[in-house]
């Protein structure tokens, strides 16, 4: 909320400095974002009215006036459109000095001279926009020093929270800034001058939903002038953001800020049986309201309705219909108290925010609803004149009743961990206006002020006797607490050791938004899963919640291949969302993507780009690191993926994910010029197995014996049936079987390729005789010929 | 044969001085001292001599084979010290070269301050607790004190999946579900993702936060101010300015907002902090009553507190960056450098 330091002061004696003041604010709860001076920073520049307009004889667009202060007339040169004779406006003279450096010469316009300049507001720095020259109110005086009409100030821009209603008007602001200064509030008082004939003859109240609306009171002045208000107060609204529409509508404003209290003004004459109902409203009910816009309403909101249709959104917005007009010559002045909840759901039905919807949805101060009404018929007798019929209407069933709360001085000290004294409380407890007294022995009955709904239980008054004695000055002490080290968790534990193990493979993680556009969902499949979508999206980019992490890779991919980023190795640990039962089904998943050249590009490696087996390495070594030893790649169908270069993990059986090169039919959308290699693991999956005890396993003691084999196969044989039946042969006395060349080509007859294995055989038990390893090496020999059709090459 | 002895020792001993190779060494070595060289064809010629004579002529061309197979292994050995230093010379390389490895990749610098974060909370003996992303507006709002239709809900702006599903704004419902679960004694701290409808310099949709609890029997404010202080020492330095302040959060009671003294400007001022020389970095407070109820615990038997920081916000302090949204660009130009 913004707020005048010098508005503040006219409820203070011994105010604090405006910086002394936002400081102490800040320390008790209310953060004060900024400080600014505002006021005239220029000078030559006094109050002037214009006399005539003429067109400037050599330019269309510009006019020579005739501007006269109290004692002498100027000629003017102007280019603003928005004055008339009779205007009064900010005349700078001849060597005045505006904001920004500008003096004003006597000069010719277009061969006519101009003897100062009539200003606009931007120009005196007051505002940053503005529309045409500023034009003064009617009655300013003549020839007066325009800087010492604006006077100077501060301006406060407070963050006030929201259980904090009290604070959003002057007066409870200057409340607060008693409580935590030394200075001293004094409220002001409006007496009204009321007529003769009673308000009860002119209109009535009737408050048909007493659940929305626990008081509705009301004020009629009658033979109102409607016209512009003074300069002073419209300069007080538009400094704190509000626009001056006409002298009653601007007091219904001005009340709202200097109490919080929200108003409204009806045109008498138009309520229709001058009967004020306050109703929930019917289905199909309408009202455009003062915003021009016409409103559905239905039997959620709350309005206030004349005897024929509704004339307001309650606390919302007023009706056009009803509203003050030049033409008003009758006022009917609300100051209601509405529920907060019903506001709030009303103003969001609508998606209509007002200043008096901001207040009401906060609470305002149910006692303080007659004296805010006194206040703004007061001002508007004195502005609009008029006479002010006599007494109140106040329909007030349930008055709002004091609210005690026991307050104990130990739970207080406990919770806070300071000795804050029964004294000490007490003492806060009066600089805030709550009253309290002794209950019994360490117990207070403590009555906080009806403006204070956000005092309800002993805990929001710990809260204000914390903050009144100083968060600064309670102690810091450690807890006291037993000596165990934090658990990670499990999730946790492995999301760091893949990080940690992908990061030194050389790929560098990445973070994307969880949302991606409709398009991106499913590309990765199966087709027809149901996604997690958004009501709300920001855009349509960011619409659904993602169902696999790899579109993302790709999209980063794509981005910094655009930016000349040519090797690109990511990875991204992250959940993916399907629609689930109550909630979504949340899977952990690590992703990664390598692009380009195998190795940094540089004088000392060779040029070869990655493909297939970087990536299932890359997985082999976090599954081999993981302690998951029971891996196997089958091969897969994926929409993503090339159809002979995709391979499913397998981990105990279970599919956790898969592999593979991306398929070219995407490379287009992605701008890319090679292919692009991915996994996609399944995080519970792996989760299930990680990190199971390692064991020792004896090292041999006997010697070891290789030998070597080539044969020639065909394509289609998978080498992992080829290793798989090789170490069945003996589990016992084949220690390893590794591969070491593969061939295509040369004398190879197509369909067909060139395996190499070497084969060791170990006992754990003696020394094998040549013998004995010629037997078993004839018999993987004769394996390799029988089943997969080996032509034996040495 | 003497006078011949001596021609042989000095022509051998002149060539050898004069061969420059290891070949050519090798190649007199066989001409004179070889099986079938100039010093065995003298050895064959004393069968012919007197006995006497034999005796004498023998020792002459033994002393001189003697003298010729000490100069030649001289020469060898010179050749070879001289040949291996000018091979390590002919080896030497530009040590000046860039080193040949493959670089690490680097964790994303939002990872790097939360595991941080996460340690420093272990030692104190927290441990971590994680919950869903896409929460029930239960667990977000309303057993955090936030019922519908409160004013406080607009201090969070939120992405519904529908009226009861929404993206946690927050990861306070992991607290929730932590204490439905377990009874205190508890110190847990939540980190992970969380969402808020708004994007500018300093608002991304998505962003990461820590969240931490600890309720037992006779935890205070005083506690709160100590822990969070220990954790702020330890995360910017023991020397950093820590202030604490009055604030307003629904689940929280009293409510506290926790700023640092500008690391950027020391505290002069600057548009970091927009002039007021603190940083806000965490908000906290003592877990209100109506929270504890809704989990049931007794407040009037366990007390706690409960604090929240933004894991961007810390980032972006500590390496100096100033646009939010260079997190989720996934520039590997800027992912490098952390």
């Amino acid at each position: 909320m913004l707020f005048s330091y010098n508005w503040l002061k006219e409820y203070l004696e011994g105010a604090p400095s405006p910086s002394e003041l936002a400081e102490r604010l800040t320390m008790t709860g209310t953060e004060i974002e900024s400080v600014t001076k505002t006021g005239a920073n220029f000078t030559g520049v006094v109050t002037a009215q214009v006399v005539t307009i003429d067109k400037h004889p050599n330019a269309d667009k510009l006019s020579v006036c005739k501007v006269k202060t109290d004692n002498e007339e100027f000629s003017i040169v102007c280019g603003a459109k928005n004055m008339k004779p009779g205007d009064k406006v900010a005349l700078a003279l001849i060597g005045a000095e505006l904001p920004g450096d500008f003096k004003i010469k006597r000069s010719k316009i277009r061969g006519v001279e101009s003897e100062g300049m009539m200003c606009s507001e931007v120009e005196l720095g007051l505002k940053d926009t503005s529309n045409g020259i500023m034009i003064l109110s009617a009655d300013t005086p003549l020839g007066i020093d325009f800087s010492g009409l604006i006077g100077s100030d501060c301006m406060l821009e407070a963050g006030v929270t929201p259980n904090r209603a009290d604070l959003l008007s002057i007066k409870g602001m200057a409340r607060e800034t008693a409580a935590i200064s030394g200075a001293v509030f004094h409220d002001k008082s409006f007496p009204v001058d009321e007529g003769e004939a009673s308000v009860a003859g002119f209109a009535s109240v009737e408050i048909a939903s007493g659940a929305h609306c626990r008081r509705y009171t009301a004020k009629v002045i009658e033979g109102v002038t409607v016209g512009p208000s003074p300069e002073d107060i419209r300069q007080r609204l538009e400094a704190h953001g509000i626009r001056s529409i006409n002298n009653v509508v601007d007091v219904t404003n001005l009340v709202l800020l200097e109490t919080g209290q929200p108003m409204h003004a009806f045109d008498l004459l138009k309520l229709k049986g001058k009967k004020i109902i306050v109703r929930q409203a019917a289905a199909g009910e309408k009202i455009e309201t003062i915003d021009g816009k016409e409103r559905a309403l239905d039997d959620s909101m709350l309005v206030i309705a004349d005897m024929e249709r509704p004339v307001a959104v309650a606390g919302v917005m007023g009706g056009k219909e009803t509203e003050v007009t030049e033409a008003t010559t009758a006022v009917l002045l609300e100051s209601a108290w509405f529920d907060p909840s019903t506001v709030r759901r009303t103003a969001r039905k609508l998606g209509l925010s007002s200043d008096s919807s901001f207040r009401f949805e906060r609470g305002v101060d149910m006692e303080g609803v007659e004296k805010a009404l006194e206040m703004a018929a007061h001002l508007i007798n004195k502005l609009a004149g008029g006479w002010v019929a006599r007494g109140t209407i106040d329909v007030y069933p349930v008055k709002l009743q004091p609210h005690a709360i026991e307050f104990r001085v130990k739970r207080a000290q406990d919770l806070i961990g300071a000795p804050v004294s029964e004294s000490d409380i007490s003492e806060i407890f009066r600089k805030l206006r709550i009253h309290s007294e002794l209950a019994s022995p360490g117990v207070l009955s403590a009555t906080p002020p009806s403006y204070r709904t956000d005092l309800k239980i002993e805990t929001d008054l710990v809260e204000e006797v914390a903050r009144i004695f100083g968060y600064n000055n309670i102690p810091t002490t450690l807890p006291v607490a037993r000596l165990i080290p934090g658990n990670p968790g499990r999730l946790s534990a492995i999301r760091r050791q893949v990080k940690a193990l992908l990061t030194a493979s050389g790929f560098m993680e990445v973070i994307n938004y969880s949302f991606v556009s409709k398009d991106s969902f499913g590309l990765a499949g199966p087709a027809g899963k149901k996604g997690v979508a958004l009501i709300n999206p920001l855009t349509e980019e960011q619409s659904v919640m993602r169902d696999s992490l790899l579109p993302s890779l790709l999209d980063n991919l794509k981005f910094n291949l655009a930016r000349k980023t040519e090797e690109v190795r990511i990875f991204e640990f992250a959940p993916v969302f399907l629609a689930g039962n109550a909630l979504p089904q949340e899977k952990w998943k690590v992703s990664g993507l390598l692009y380009g050249q195998r190795f940094e590009p540089g004088w000392s490696f060779p040029k070869d780009w990655v493909d297939f087996f970087d990536a299932k390495g890359a997985v082999e070594k976090l599954l081999e690191k993981l302690g998951i030893e029971k891996a196997d790649f089958a091969p897969v169908e994926h929409p993503l993926l090339h159809p002979g270069k995709a391979a499913q993990l397998k981990v105990g059986g279970k599919a956790s994910g898969v592999i593979g090169e991306l398929h070219p039919d995407f490379w287009e959308k992605y701008d890319l010029r090679k292919s692009a290699y991915f996994f996609e693991l399944d995080i519970d999956a792996l989760m299930d197995v990680f990190g199971r005890t390692k064991k020792y396993r004896q090292l041999p003691r006997f010697p070891e014996s290789a030998r070597d084999i080539a044969f020639v196969v065909d394509e289609g044989a998978p080498f992992s049936e080829i290793l798989r039946t090789v170490q069945k042969i003996d589990t016992k006395l084949i220690d390893k079987v590794e591969l070491f060349d593969v061939y295509y080509g040369g004398n190879i007859p197509p369909g067909r390729r060139s395996l190499a294995i070497r084969v060791t055989y170990r006992s754990m038990e003696r020394t094998l005789t040549a013998q004995e390893v010629d037997d078993i090496h004839s018999r993987v020999v004769k394996e390799l010929t029988d089943r997969f059709k080996a032509e034996i090459r040495s | 044969m003497s006078a011949r002895l001596e021609k042989l020792a000095s022509e051998a001993l002149g060539e050898l001085s004069g061969a420059s190779s290891m070949d050519a060494v090798l190649q007199l070595k066989t001409r004179y001292l070889g099986r079938k060289g100039e010093v065995a064809s003298l050895l064959k010629e004393l069968g012919s001599l007197s006995p006497e004579e034999r005796k004498k002529a023998g020792e002459a061309i033994n002393a001189v084979k003697a003298r010729l197979e000490e100069a030649f292994d001289a020469k060898v050995a010179a050749l070879e010290a001289g040949g291996r230093a000018e091979r390590l010379q002919r080896e030497r390389i530009d040590i000046t070269l860039p080193g040949r490895t493959i670089r690490p990749g680097r964790m994303h610098p939002v990872t790097q301050v939360m595991e941080e974060i996460e340690e420093i909370f272990s030692g104190l003996g927290f441990d971590v607790a994680e919950g869903p992303e896409v929460e029930l507006d239960y667990y977000n709002f309303e057993a955090l004190n936030l019922p519908k239709d409160h004013p406080a809900r607009d201090m969070q702006d939120t992405f519904y999946v529908s009226d009861e599903v929404l993206l946690r704004t927050h990861t306070s419902p992991v607290q929730i579900r932590v204490m439905e679960k377990e009874r205190p004694p508890l110190r847990v701290i939540a980190p992970g993702t969380v969402y808020r409808r708004d994007s500018d310099i300093t608002h991304t949709p998505m962003f990461h936060q820590v969240e931490g609890f600890m309720v037992d029997k006779g935890v205070t404010f005083s506690n709160l101010k100590g822990v969070l202080t220990h954790f702020l020492h330890s995360l910017f330095g023991d020397k950093t300015d820590i202030r604490f302040r009055p604030s307003f959060f629904p689940f929280t009671e009293p409510s506290a907002e926790i700023d640092i003294r500008c690391v950027i400007c020391g505290g002069s001022g600057c548009r970091v902090c927009k002039g007021s020389g603190w940083l806000e970095i965490l908000g906290a407070g003592m877990i209100h009553p109506e929270v504890f109820r809704s989990v049931k615990y007794d407040p009037e038997e366990f007390t706690g507190f409960a604090f929240g920081l933004g894991i961007e916000r810390i980032a972006m302090l500590k390496f100096g960056i100033e646009d939010i949204r260079m997190f989720f660009e996934n520039d590997l130009r800027f992912l490098r450098q952390f």
